[in-house]
């Protein structure tokens, strides 16, 4: 199980998302990945949000500026990702994966041409969801506002799902404080796809009914990490245990004094 | 960062545009994050959110006798308020911090002493070696074009040093800047302290380590008290730092003239803003300090305040945009004392400050002059000629703004770092 800090990134700024729909701005995205780093989650997903609808690519200048940091965090970025050459641009810019949102919408069979360039392992795909007033979850298309249930979606690939896991969005309570609605993994965990979970998870408590389902492979934090000093922390004791998480004790006042 | 191909989007509401430090969103209605944000000041049950805060501090009301909370304070901006909060309304016993700014007012003097004893509380003042505040400031505006840096680090690092030391694990602070201008955050996120946004925000990205380079006279002892301290030692125990801007309806003109009122707080007036009530503590703050920010961002303190008066209702847009016009072109008072303290002349410290002058802001050079294109020339609703005369029957007065006393409360201009305060 991984802890995953979010970090939503509009118009180059980092931003409070509230279901893609409002949006606070929170600083610079690099300033938070360090932060993220500090803390030592598991992995850092960088979502630049307004590169597809703008049709503007990945953002390769804020990949490069996060690897030259040299954080020591596997980031995986999602925004603006087209094609096989826009997954490689990424990946060469600093990302250790690519998440893949508007480009399967659009063509589902293009993960397998990425995967085939880059590797499965390096591929993710994302699954905005929303639920029908019986629960039954849907996946949205945001740049159509179309939706479709989730089995029909997951047949388009048969067999051979092309991504190393689904990155399942909560899309009504992302950036929520609610929850995330277990529900919406069913036909995840049916097929047995490895799952991430993303949307209203603000509390450690929020995280651990999720914890129990065999096909998640981590949880997603977004907004919520930002509001408290060490607000990792519930976190990483329930995810990692209490034992193995560590705070950052760099500066050794007695030894310089 | 948030320009796209330069070009600055402004808020329909308020001032603020889109290249604002902090960061600001616009909706689609073209509505600044700020706006919004401030409109949850007149829909959230504040009542409610008073008894929230109630329930937040019970646990920390200390048994033995020690302090419940630390309060920091500067005897400017919020700091009555926030005093008078904790003592008269949460019925807390707060341990008041404060670090010196070594640019103090003798009008901030006198308010701080005044604070003090009205609130009937301990006051506790790290006062840093003064070689090592000129080290820094003169670091922090050759690099950052602010001098205000060391002020801020030590503002927001004392306290939390001072907590760990005397094992209190409440700070009090009173408004949360990013949620107060530019709506960063809900109030009922109930963010909290964090050396995160203190690092991103209010110390540029920049903590006090990362000013040492081995080209710069600065040495780690001069930055030692500026450390924050580790995750580890907040951790372990279990340091909180609270916003009373999340629970009570926060209102600075309006906190401020209470606190005239009931506390004898004193004002003055500032020769860049009509606001005779933040920042007469200093003498950078609202002079050299405000003057670098319209350098560097295009837009000053006034810009601020009239933004405030704006979403309060209290002031119309058309009003504050030729308020800001009035104020924000004036030469500050005090670069001859500053430079003076920095061991410098008026003539050098002009030369370093014109460095910072952004390009998308200013045109021309140190040497021909310069011209200025910044917030207020940009919004495109009223320029700044041609309704000249449809212009001259606004109201620009600035209603609930008066002055108590002057900064210097008689006395020649000069930075006081200890005073006697109250007579």
């Amino acid at each position: 199980m991984r802890l995953l800090g979010v970090i939503s990134v509009k118009e180059g700024w980092a931003v409070q998302s509230f279901a893609y729909r409002r949006y606070l701005p929170i600083g610079d995205p690099l300033v938070l990945a360090r932060t993220l780093a500090r803390w030592k989650l598991d992995e850092i997903l960088i979502v630049c949000i307004d590169q597809s609808l703008r049709n503007a690519g990945p953002d390769l200048h804020l990949l490069e500026r996060i690897a030259n940091s040299y954080l020591g965090i596997p980031v995986t970025y999602g925004g603006g990702i087209r094609d096989e050459q826009d997954c490689n641009d990424a990946i060469s810019a600093g990302a250790d994966r690519v998440a893949i949102d508007y480009a399967i919408r659009k063509n589902p069979h293009i993960a397998n041409e990425m995967s085939a360039r880059i590797g499965i392992q390096a591929l993710v795909g994302v699954f905005p969801l929303t639920a029908t007033e019986g629960g039954d979850p849907l996946v949205l298309n945001y740049a159509t506002r179309r939706q479709k249930p989730v089995a029909e979606e997951l047949n388009q690939w048969g067999d051979g799902f092309p991504f190393a896991e689904a990155l399942v969005v909560d899309t009504n309570r992302e950036g929520s404080l609610e929850g995330f609605r277990r529900g919406l993994l069913k036909e995840f965990a049916a097929r047995s796809v490895p799952t991430l979970a993303l949307g209203g998870i603000s509390r450690a408590s929020q995280a651990k009914p999720l914890l129990s389902l065999d096909n998640l492979t981590g949880v997603c934090i977004e907004n919520s990490l930002f509001y408290r000093e060490l607000g990792a922390v519930e976190f990483s004791a329930l995810i990692q245990g209490p034992n193995r998480y560590s705070l950052a004790s760099h500066w050794q006042f007695d030894s310089i004094l | 960062m948030l320009l796209i191909g330069n070009l600055i989007q402004f808020c329909k509401r308020c001032l603020y545009g889109t290249s604002h430090p902090l960061g600001l969103t616009l909706d689609s209605d073209g509505v600044c994050s700020g706006c919004r944000v401030h409109e949850e000041k007149d829909s959230l049950d504040w009542k409610y959110r008073s008894q929230l805060l109630n329930s937040l501090v019970d646990p920390y009301r200390s048994t033995q006798g020690n302090y419940d909370c630390i309060v920091p304070v500067t005897g400017a901006q919020d700091s009555y308020f926030t005093v008078w909060y904790v003592k008269e309304r949460l019925g807390l016993k707060p341990l008041l911090v404060n670090y010196n700014s070594h640019w103090n007012s003798k009008l901030g003097i006198y308010n701080l002493a005044n604070l003090r004893t009205r609130s009937d509380s301990d006051l506790l003042q790290l006062t840093i070696n003064p070689v090592s505040v000129k080290r820094i400031a003169k670091t922090t505006l050759r690099r950052f074009g602010n001098i205000q840096w060391h002020v801020i680090a030590g503002h927001t690092v004392h306290p939390v040093q001072t907590a760990l030391r005397k094992g209190i694990p409440l700070i009090i602070w009173g408004g949360h800047q990013g949620i107060e201008q530019v709506g960063m955050f809900s109030h009922e996120h109930e963010v909290e302290m964090t050396r995160h946004y203190r690092k991103m925000h209010d110390l540029f990205g920049y903590e006090a380590d990362d000013l040492l380079s081995v080209s710069d006279t600065l040495k780690e002892l001069d930055i030692l008290q500026l450390r924050y301290p580790t995750d580890h030692e907040i951790h372990a125990l279990g340091l909180r730092g609270i916003y009373l801007g999340n629970y009570v309806r926060w209102d600075p003109s309006e906190q401020h003239r209470l606190m005239v009122k009931i506390w004898n707080y004193r004002s003055g007036s500032q020769l860049r803003t009509y606001d005779t009530f933040d920042y007469v503590d200093s003498l950078t703050y609202a002079f050299i300090h405000d003057y670098l920010k319209l350098f560097k961002h295009g837009f000053s303190k006034v810009t601020d305040q009239v933004s405030r008066e704006i979403r309060f209702g209290r002031m119309s847009k058309r009003s504050a945009l030729r308020i800001v016009r009035e104020f924000e072109l004036r030469p500050p008072q005090y670069l001859d004392v500053f430079a003076d303290w920095l061991g410098t002349n008026e003539t050098s410290l002009r030369w370093v400050m014109d460095f910072h002058r952004s390009n998308q802001f200013w045109e021309g050079s140190h040497w021909q002059g310069w011209k200025f294109k910044g917030w207020s020339t940009l919004h495109k609703d009223w320029s700044i000629n041609e309704s000249e005369g449809e212009d001259s029957d606004l109201d620009l007065s600035t209603p609930g703004f008066f002055e108590t006393d002057y900064l210097q409360m008689g006395d020649d201009a000069r930075y006081w770092i200890v005073g006697k305060g109250c007579d």
